[in-house]
């Protein structure tokens, strides 16, 4: 998985090579594998071989999707920005994040998911903004 | 005898009135051989083999050039039309950019240089190179644009997309309409 190429659709794609940035913008679809990541905005970061190494996703609220290996459902997760650290396989999710997995269910400001592992760490504080009180549901094992 | 008179008298005035007929006509026939000024224009001054030619902008630096086997050029349009191009562009910091094409048609007024068939442009220091069929490229503005399929590649990562426009003096890139971008992902953490 973490090796698939990243594949990027959008509208609009601004390059600029001096100062290094290159932004997608209008319906960013980002697909890796079996993980999706949405925005209105999304700014990508390469490292020095031209590898994608972050990409900054915001909208309205963006949204990231996983769908783990041998799970019937999907991880689903939305924020006012979202993180993706290509080669850590982690994800934050920042300012009104929320996440659902399987049957569980978390919100806060700040809300971390490793992909490849399957697990959410949950703090409160937002850089630049107030604290946003976290709470989670986790339906009881049958 | 009577006979004879009539007879001649008919064949006289029939030779006098085939002669006015084509008296009528011919005059008119030499008017149309006019002189047209339009086919003039469109005359080629100069075709040249093997040419180099180079453009410099008001304060002498130097635009753009151009070498080619075939140049064609015609002074009353300002047009020069070239074969198999390879365009240097400079931009306002002297950097190159190559463009290169099946054939290629220069205004030498307005600086608008136009590329078609294959066109491919390469930035100097960022090692990417564009592919496209038609490259517009205004020398003045220095800004190079496409409207049709446009790929960019800067290995390891490439991009398409309906539309591009480069300004070349701030190595700015724009693509629009149907995106699609391919990157490899980083593997190791910095």
């Amino acid at each position: 998985q973490s090796q698939a190429p990243v594949e990027v659709e959008a509208d609009r794609l601004d390059l600029d090579q001096r100062a290094g940035t290159a932004v997608y913008s209008g319906n960013v679809d980002i697909r890796q594998g079996n993980m999706q990541l949405r925005g209105n905005r999304v700014e990508i970061q390469r490292n020095d071989a031209g590898e994608l190494s972050r990409a900054v996703a915001t909208g309205e609220r963006a949204y990231i999707r996983n769908q783990p290996e041998g799970q019937a459902s999907p991880m689903e997760g939305w924020a006012k920005r979202i993180i993706y650290h290509v080669a850590e396989r982690r994800v934050e999710l920042i300012d009104q994040a929320e996440l659902t997995q399987q049957t569980d269910r978390f919100q806060g400001g700040r809300l971390e998911y490793f992909i490849d592992q399957g697990v959410v760490q949950a703090r409160s504080d937002v850089s630049g903004g107030e604290p946003q009180r976290i709470r989670m549901t986790l339906q009881p094992e049958q | 005898m009577r006979f004879w008179v009539r007879k001649r008298f008919w064949i006289t005035t029939l030779v006098v009135v085939l002669g006015g007929i084509l008296a009528w006509i011919d005059p008119r026939g030499y008017k149309d051989q006019s002189f047209n000024p339009d086919a003039r224009a469109q005359e080629p001054g100069h075709v040249l083999e093997n040419a180099e030619m180079t453009l410099f902008g008001d304060t002498g630096t130097i635009q753009q050039s151009l070498m080619t086997p075939r140049l064609v050029h015609t002074p009353q349009t300002a047009m020069t039309d070239v074969t198999s191009p390879i365009a240097t562009l400079f931009d306002s910091e002297e950097r190159q950019w190559l463009a290169t094409a099946e054939t290629g048609t220069l205004n030498t007024d307005t600086q608008a240089l136009t590329l078609a068939g294959s066109a491919q442009l390469l930035s100097p220091d960022e090692g990417w190179q564009l592919n496209t069929e038609l490259l517009h490229y205004n020398g003045v503005t220095r800004h190079a644009w496409s409207d049709s399929k446009t790929v960019l590649q800067q290995p390891p990562q490439r991009l398409d997309a309906s539309r591009m426009d480069i300004w070349l003096d701030d190595s700015q890139i724009r693509l629009t309409n149907n995106v699609r971008g391919t990157h490899p992902p980083a593997t190791r953490s910095p």
